[in-house]
């Protein structure tokens, strides 16, 4: 025992040591920003084009991220993984763009011209703004990214987004060159038509693949554009050394006036968390995107006063639930989906994601239009769990098997979740394999219980229900399916008026939760850690952080 | 044999004379016996659940709690107790590890000697193939395995022995070549012995008790590459408890939690000094011709 | 001579043959959808189906495989379904930085582990060599991953010396190559002390120290010379070995060289680098067996007639 006291004895020495040390270390920041007295901005209000304050802050500097993985691509129309989705951000702008809690015009000059029974839209486009290669940008231009986010050749994963609009479904099928629902009647004028009334069409522009890319550029180098990617975006891409940094340099003719303020932003590829935190710490790296930051140091950073300024939250669109297959016995049954959901520990799980979740009893999180903070449809009880389940007929030794993939938390959480149903006498075996084998088994439906998740990429209920919970959607993965909810959404998604809209996806919620077709686990919150040099930090659960409205404050 | 009332020479007493007087021997067999006991008997001896986590054994934030007077070596992320979860990790790290490599060994004796002694292309054959398997790094050659067939126990013990018996087959296949050599055996060809006879007598006794030096130290070798492939992700499923798993559960807390990792890895190093300590041993009191 | 050379080296190419075929029929059998990789979360069946189209997936197996050794046979090692881009590309990239481990941690294993087998065999017995063997014993059977990661929080966190990982220059190095040194040291020492011995014991080196030859020309002149020859053998095959990336430690140190790139391929299911990877690895062990080979055979012509 003698060797662990003095273990012990020098943890503490070594504890009070290391802060001491460290803090020495990151004192010498050196910023390449000139001496200028500056002025705290506001953070930017709600509105179409944020305005930075007058005297303005201090110019140029350079801001750097951390990332495990090398973005997938850097191809408007193919990127999807957390870097990729950064640089797409960086890189491209297109009609639309969320603010507040819908979407709003960007590159559009106003809000569309919609027709009375909401199938048309005719868009004027803003004059005068320049992709990265100095071409002005026309209404053509939209047009022919949209179809090529439509081509089958180009399989991107987006495609499906788009098909509402007329003639978009031709054109992936490979009936048709282009959507005919796409017209471009004058220089600056896009009108897009659609197969039926849809309240998301302008969410969908307001996703980063829909954004606008030159077919001059794209033409030259094919498959190769995703290594030299040009858009309308705050930054152009400058450098891309895989496995290690993409480099993007300020964009000195973008089209927001007085953005970006940093001359620079560099993406850190292949970092894993725990030396990304360590390089945080010391300063060498600027911002952390959450995932980032290993769950077993999160207590100490939160509790921490000197990073007190650096962690930035904010209420994410995310949402986890054990998935159950509807299809398969003895989940078909209701009964037996209910009594899972009132024998699952919610708040228990929560605990487990140390601090990075928030409970979730619904479908829809905190921030989606339509979240009702009351609606509670099941409360943790194991008694009535197991009534729940007599009811059904089935009692003591029912078997199920939980597949998950290869993520630590994802390992945590099924095992809290095979203790819970424990209690109420189900056995549940965990089967464990690679991510990208567990996400097929799941859409071939071979899995009984599973671990899902969902990111929104707009702020709209439409883009759960009518991505899993319509019947045969593409990524309704319970399998679950309910005619009535399937009118419903139908119908909400023609609804013109707001708080009837609203009112049906709660509906629609309502019924879901009574079906009980999986069981809501949490909700994220997203944390960035940012070195508190770094002002004017600001980000959307839809995209990431807005770098051009950042500055470094020397 | 006895020979006009001398003592009994025989190969096992000669050895057993030796080894009661090798004492890192004994230690080795103190530790591996003391293993084994624990092993077999953690359901009754292990305090906790193995597998339930404790809401007290989580910190207010969720995280593992450090040793204290109820969990003895702390808990882990899920607030479950190491002691006992070390306890039955030894079941499985010890199951792995003896049965893995016993069936390595059984493997190599029979195609290793099999080889050496009927020669020709059925021993060219099987040595180039074991040329081959033995250039894969055997930890890469398992995960990959490990990857398509993703394993219960069972099909684990049988990946480990399918990847390491190339090693040992390779030995026993010098060793019987050089026993064939041996003046003893020329001796008894030359008196007109059979090849059975040959066999038997001679060449098996010898095989049986590199056999038992292998069975012995092979398994620290086993049981390290089922603590890689599980601290990899890839061996033991959870939530089952194996030291490898255990480490690799604990990695990413090495900072605020180290109780976790040092644990097992003790326990893992414990081992297999134990086995190899063992090994050792028996292969000097077996062998005369070594000498330390 | 040469036609030693000749045979062996024919061999080797044989070998190199069914390594890649074995590699091969092994990736072939990976159960993992490689349009899944390329597509994403959220692509839908209809364009995972193209995907697989441009990928090729769809012909048959022996197309595939004759594909495969036309491409390797070229150099290429196929292309990562992840990365975009070629695996001899993502080889030839993180080749540096493991072979900077690989000769480091040699380097390491000698400096640490023949000094100290030559004290242990010389004062036999001693305080120094009960001490010494004792601390070998430990290094051999410590779990190579764990060790890393006890040295992580000893000297990274405990007493902040190095950096926790990352490629780097010479303190991002050390720690690996310790881990690597520690445990092939002890390796070493055991096996020099052994053979050293062996060799002091025997018969020539009574006659050589009959002959008056001082204690230490005895050492250096026949017990060193001779003991090293297994040493050699072994430096080479650890050498060959760790060109082809030592994964754990490399994991656990966020070392990114090959065998890190292995890993995160294997996690990924990214198919051609977790094939090309190991073929190199392979291939480094199978060449540089054939080196060291050649290099035995010139120093013990008695090994040429094996």
């Amino acid at each position: 025992m003698t060797r662990k006291r003095s273990c012990w004895l020098a943890v503490v020495v070594s504890m009070v040591m290391v802060p001491i040390l460290l803090s020495g270390c990151g004192a010498t920041q050196a910023p390449a920003a000139t001496q200028v007295p500056m002025e705290q901005a506001t953070q930017p209000a709600v509105s179409p084009t944020p305005t930075v304050a007058a005297a303005g802050p201090v110019q140029g500097g350079s801001i750097t991220v951390a990332f495990q993985d090398d973005p997938n691509s850097l191809d408007a129309a193919l990127g999807y993984n957390l870097p990729a989705w950064q640089s797409l951000m960086n890189l491209y702008r297109g009609l639309m763009i969320y603010e507040g809690d819908r979407a709003v015009p960007d590159m559009a000059a106003d809000w569309p011209e919609i027709s009375p029974a909401g199938l048309v839209y005719t868009f004027k486009i803003k004059p005068g703004i320049k992709f990265h290669n100095g071409r002005e940008v026309e209404a053509a231009d939209f047009a022919y990214s949209l179809n090529r986010v439509l081509d089958p050749e180009l399989a991107s994963w987006a495609n499906y987004y788009l098909i509402s609009i007329a003639g978009a479904q031709d054109v992936i099928d490979g009936k048709a060159e282009e959507a005919a629902g796409i017209e471009v009647p004058d220089k600056y004028t896009i009108r897009f038509t659609l197969t039926a009334p849809d309240m998301t069409f302008m969410n969908i522009l307001a996703l980063p693949n829909n954004w606008v890319v030159p077919k001059e550029e794209v033409e030259k180098w094919g498959k190769d554009f995703g290594l030299h990617p040009v858009g309308t975006g705050p930054f152009m891409f400058k450098e891309y050394v895989p496995g290690e940094k993409v480099v993007f340099a300020k964009n000195p003719d973008f089209f927001h006036a007085g953005q970006p303020i940093i001359d620079e932003t560099t993406l850190y590829l292949g970092v894993d968390p725990s030396t990304a935190l360590l390089r945080e710490e010391k300063g060498e790296v600027d911002v952390l995107f959450g995932d980032m930051i290993p769950t077993a140091d999160f207590p100490r950073l939160m509790s921490d006063p000197k990073y007190k300024d650096w962690m930035y939250q904010e209420s994410s669109m995310y949402t986890w639930w054990l998935g159950l297959n509807n299809k398969k016995p003895p989940l078909d049954n209701k009964l037996v989906r209910q009594a899972l959901n009132l024998a699952i520990n919610t708040e228990k799980v929560v605990k487990l994601t140390a601090g990075k979740g928030a409970p979730l009893y619904g479908l829809y999180p905190a921030s989606c239009p339509g979240f009702d903070p009351s609606f509670r449809p099941y409360t943790y009880d194991p008694v009535a769990a197991k009534a729940r389940l007599g009811e059904a007929g089935l009692g003591e030794g029912l078997q199920l098997e939980l597949l998950i993939g290869d993520g630590t938390l994802e390992a945590t959480l099924a095992q809290s979740i095979q203790q819970d149903l424990a209690q109420i006498g189900v056995t549940v075996d965990i089967k464990q394999v690679a991510g990208t084998v567990a996400t097929d088994m799941i859409t071939a439906g071979e899995a009984q219980m599973y671990l899902n998740d969902w990111y929104m990429i707009q702020p709209d209920a439409a883009d759960l229900i009518n991505n899993l919970y319509m019947t045969d959607a593409g990524s309704n993965q319970d399998f679950y399916s309910n005619p009535q909810v399937d009118e419903l959404a139908r119908q909400a998604l023609g609804e013109q008026n707001r708080d009837k809209r609203l009112q049906l996806y709660r509906d629609m919620e309502k019924i879901i939760m009574e079906d009980a077709a999986h069981v809501p686990l949490y909700t994220g919150v997203s944390f960035y850690m940012h070195n508190s040099r770094i002002q004017g930090f600001y980000s959307r659960s839809e995209y990431g952080p807005f770098f051009e409205r950042m500055w470094i404050q020397p | 044999m006895e020979v006009g009332g001398r003592e009994h020479h025989s190969l096992w007493s000669d050895a057993w004379r030796r080894l009661k007087k090798d004492r890192a021997a004994l230690a080795g067999a103190i530790i591996c016996l003391t293993l084994i006991i624990v092993a077999l008997l953690a359901p009754w001896l292990a305090p906790h659940e193995p597998n339930l986590g404790y809401a007290e054994g989580l910190s207010d934030v969720g995280g593992p709690i450090s040793p204290n007077a109820r969990f003895l070596l702390g808990t882990d992320t899920l607030g479950r107790d190491v002691l006992s979860r070390l306890m039955h990790g030894a079941r499985v790290s010890l199951l792995v590890g003896i049965v893995g490599n016993g069936l390595a060994v059984l493997i190599a004796l029979v195609l290793g000697a099999t080889a050496a002694f009927v020669g020709g292309w059925l021993e060219a054959v099987i040595m180039r193939f074991t040329d081959v398997m033995m250039a894969f790094p055997t930890l890469l050659l398992a995960m990959a395995l490990s990857v398509i067939l993703r394993p219960g126990i069972d099909i684990l013990i049988v990946i480990i022995a399918l990847v390491y018996w190339v090693y040992l087959a390779r030995i026993i296949h010098g060793r019987v070549l050089s026993i064939k050599e041996m003046d003893f055996v020329m001796a008894a060809r030359s008196i007109g012995d059979t090849q059975t006879r040959i066999l038997t007598r001679h060449v098996v006794p010898h095989l049986v008790s590199e056999a038992i030096v292998y069975a012995t130290l092979g398994v620290a070798s086993t049981m390290l590459m089922e603590a890689s492939l599980s601290f990899l992700g890839l061996g033991i499923r959870l939530p089952t408890a194996s030291w490898g798993s255990m480490i690799a559960e604990g990695e990413s807390y090495y900072r605020s939690a180290p109780w976790l990792i040092l644990a097992p890895g003790l326990m893992l190093m414990l081992t297999v000094l134990g086995f190899n300590l063992m090994g050792d041993g028996l292969r000097d009191a077996l062998d005369p011709q070594q000498r330390r | 001579m040469t036609r030693y050379i000749i045979r062996r080296f024919l061999g080797m190419l044989l070998v190199i043959f069914v390594i890649l075929t074995v590699t091969f029929i092994l990736a072939y059998l990976i159960p993992a959808d490689p349009a899944r990789a390329v597509g994403g979360p959220k692509a839908n069946a209809q364009t995972l189906a193209l995907i697989r189209q441009d990928l090729g997936l769809d012909e048959p197996i022996y197309v595939q495989y004759f594909r495969y050794l036309g491409r390797v046979l070229r150099g290429d090692l196929g292309t990562s379904f992840v990365q975009r881009r070629g695996v001899t590309d993502i080889i030839l990239q993180r080749l540096p930085a493991t072979a900077a481990l690989a000769f480091a941690g040699v380097l390491l294993e000698l400096l640490m582990g023949i000094p100290i087998g030559i004290i242990s065999a010389v004062w036999q017995r001693s305080f120094w060599d009960r001490a010494f063997m004792l601390l070998a014993l430990f290094g051999v059977a410590a779990p190579p991953f764990w060790l890393g990661l006890v040295l992580l929080y000893l000297f990274t966190y405990r007493l902040p010396l190095f950096p926790t990982g990352g490629v780097g220059g010479l303190s991002h190095l050390f720690l690996p190559a310790f881990t690597l040194g520690l445990a092939g040291g002890a390796w070493y020492a055991r096996m020099l002390r052994s053979s050293m011995l062996d060799i002091l014991q025997a018969d020539y080196v009574r006659t050589a120290r009959a002959k008056g030859l001082s204690e230490q020309a005895v050492l250096v002149r026949h017990a060193l010379r001779n003991a090293i020859q297994p040493i050699v053998t072994m430096v080479g095959m650890d050498l060959g070995y760790y060109l082809g990336g030592v994964l754990l430690t490399e994991v656990v140190f966020s070392w990114h060289g090959i065998g890190k790139e292995m890993w995160q391929a294997v996690t990924k299911m990214d198919i051609p680098v977790v094939v090309g990877t190991v073929t190199f690895a392979a291939v480094a062990i199978v060449v540089m067996n054939f080196v060291v080979d050649l290099l035995y055979s010139a120093i013990d012509p008695r090994v040429r007639l094996t």
